[in-house]
Formats: structure tokens, C-alpha cells, sequence
């Protein structure tokens, strides 16, 4: 197969599972979804803060592991590649309530989690 | 709710049927195959297959649902692919003799009757001399595309696809996944 360099699944780096678990546990869990919390899969969680997208880029980031994001073509947002399929998009405006928000696909379990930052009520 | 390949689509598709495969590349598509645009090079001409995300209602709930759609290959494109070594040039010189679609029927389940239906296009493959060439869309909510050789094809050696469709003690859902001749 033809020639290839870089991009973002390798070696040594944590796969996303580790990642995802890692940065959740980092997070109080709560019922009344005001944290992030990992209730479940396929749920939307909320994070809410003072300022809604630097929380989501410094979220991003930590999901990143120093992998490059990538911008998607479409314009809407950016994405890590991991191993195995496994991806994290960024969307800074997402088109369901405008507020910043990430995709963590976990393509082994056939999961999505979707969490989306607001501002503090 | 329907996610399919419009006839157009189907029609760009078909335009580089009989042609013989030069490469597959992307600005973005490094070796593990994934990324969300992706050029078909042919002897003759390009063609871009593309991942996208769209605003849907299934059954009043509000949700992205992806889409692969077929688009123009600027020149830029094909020098940031060329930049970054991200063309593979295997299988080259085949023959693409059929143009197949991979198409998912998603059926969700309250209380065991049937309350919704989703139908959507996720993938396209190549048949070639030797085998094939497909590209799938790996979730059902993002734009991600993967690229995958085959040797023999079926909807059991297509890679998974990611979703949120969810299933608790009232609800549960089927997949139907479907090979479609062009």
C-alpha cells in the first residue's frame, strides 16, 4: 500500500477508552446532570462553566494526548484520530443549541458521547 | 427518516465506472486510513466522496446525522494528499466493474412494536479485478470515512458504525445492512 506519514493513531499515546475514563474521573458525579458524568452510554452530558468554549478547548486538548486535531472539510468542527476508528470531535457552534460541544466516539463499544459545554445558570 | 445518496450523487458515482483505478488519497487520509474526505483518482479523473453532518428530527428527537456525499476534487486537494504522502496506490490499473452501495435500515423498538425507521447510505465500494474498495462511514453522527481493501466483500467484513441509538428495558433497535448494486 502506497506511501503514508504521520497523523494522529499511534504507538505509545493511550487508546481513547483510557482517555475518556481518565478526564470523566475528573468530574463529580451528579443526578442532576449540572457534571459531567459518565451515566450511562449514548447520553448527552453537560459541563457548565463561566466561559462554555474555553472550557470545551481545554477539554479537547486534554483529550488530545499532543495529537494534531484536524479540521473537518465541511467547516464544522475538528477532530483526533485515535486507534481503532476512535475519534474526538471538536464542534465549536453545534447546529442542535449553538453552545461548543464534543463527540467522543468509542468505535469498539459502538458508542458516542456527546458533551456539551453551557454557560453557569 | 431517509439519508440516502441522491440520484445525482448516483450519477457522479457512476461516471468512473470502467475506469481503471490510479489511487486513493486525501489531504488528510494518513495510514490509518480514516478521515472525512476522501479522492477516488482514476486514469481519467477524479471524484470526491465526502462526510458530512446534517441537523435531523427521528421521532422528535434532534440530532446530527451523518451523510457521504460525492463532491469535486479541488487541485489543492490533491497536492496537500500528494505533500503529506497520503495516496495508496494499491490495486492500481484494476478495473472498477460495479459500483455498489452499503445501505443500513436502523428499526427502533418500544415495548417490542416498531416506533421508528432510519434508512441511510453508509458506504460505497469498488469492485475491482481483485477485490474491492470500500468506504464507509464509521458513525452514524460524525463525518469520519474509512477506507478498507477487501479481498471478498459482505456486510460482515465492513468496518462498524458508531451511533446513539439507545436500548434499555423498553427500547431496543435492529440493524438491516444491505449491498445495492449502482
Amino acid at each position: 500500500m502506497g506511501s503514508a506519514t504521520g497523523g494522529g493513531s499511534g504507538g505509545t499515546l493511550p487508546s481513547l477508552q483510557d482517555v475518556h475514563s481518565t478526564l470523566l474521573a475528573q468530574f463529580p458525579k451528579s443526578s442532576d446532570g449540572s457534571k459531567i458524568c459518565k451515566d450511562g452510554p449514548n447520553r448527552t452530558q453537560y459541563l457548565y462553566s463561566d466561559k462554555p468554549r474555553d472550557a470545551a478547548e481545554l477539554l479537547f486538548k486534554k483529550f488530545a494526548q499532543g495529537r494534531k486535531p484536524i479540521p473537518m472539510k465541511n467547516g464544522k468542527g475538528f477532530v483526533i484520530k485515535f486507534a481503532n476508528g476512535d475519534r474526538v470531535n471538536f464542534r465549536p457552534t453545534s447546529s442542535s443549541d449553538g453552545s461548543p460541544a464534543i463527540d467522543v466516539h468509542i468505535s469498539s463499544q459502538g458508542n458516542l458521547y456527546k458533551i456539551h459545554f453551557l454557560e453557569n445558570k | 427518516m431517509d439519508n440516502m445518496l441522491t440520484l445525482d450523487q448516483v450519477t457522479e458515482l457512476s461516471s468512473i465506472l470502467n475506469q481503471r483505478l490510479a489511487f486513493i488519497a486525501g489531504p488528510n487520509l494518513s495510514s490509518d486510513l480514516c478521515s472525512d474526505f476522501v479522492i477516488i483518482a482514476t486514469a481519467d479523473d477524479f471524484l470526491g466522496v465526502q462526510g458530512d453532518v446534517h441537523q435531523g428530527h427521528l421521532e422528535g428527537f434532534s440530532e446530527l446525522y451523518s451523510s457521504i456525499e460525492t463532491c469535486k476534487v479541488e487541485k489543492e486537494d490533491l497536492e496537500e494528499a500528494r505533500k503529506h504522502g497520503n495516496q495508496y496506490f494499491f490495486k492500481k490499473g484494476e478495473i472498477i466493474s460495479r459500483i455498489i452501495l452499503v445501505r443500513d435500515r436502523v428499526q427502533g423498538f418500544v415495548d417490542g412494536k416498531e416506533a421508528w425507521t432510519y434508512n441511510s447510505d453508509i458506504g460505497i465500494v469498488l469492485k475491482l479485478e481483485s477485490g474491492y474498495v470500500a468506504i464507509t462511514r464509521l458513525g452514524y453522527h460524525d463525518e469520519m470515512l474509512k477506507v478498507t481493501y477487501l479481498d471478498e466483500l459482505s456486510v460482515e467484513n465492513l468496518p462498524a458504525t458508531t451511533g446513539r441509538f439507545e436500548v434499555d428495558v423498553h427500547s431496543n433497535y435492529s440493524l438491516t445492512r444491505s449491498l445495492i448494486s449502482v
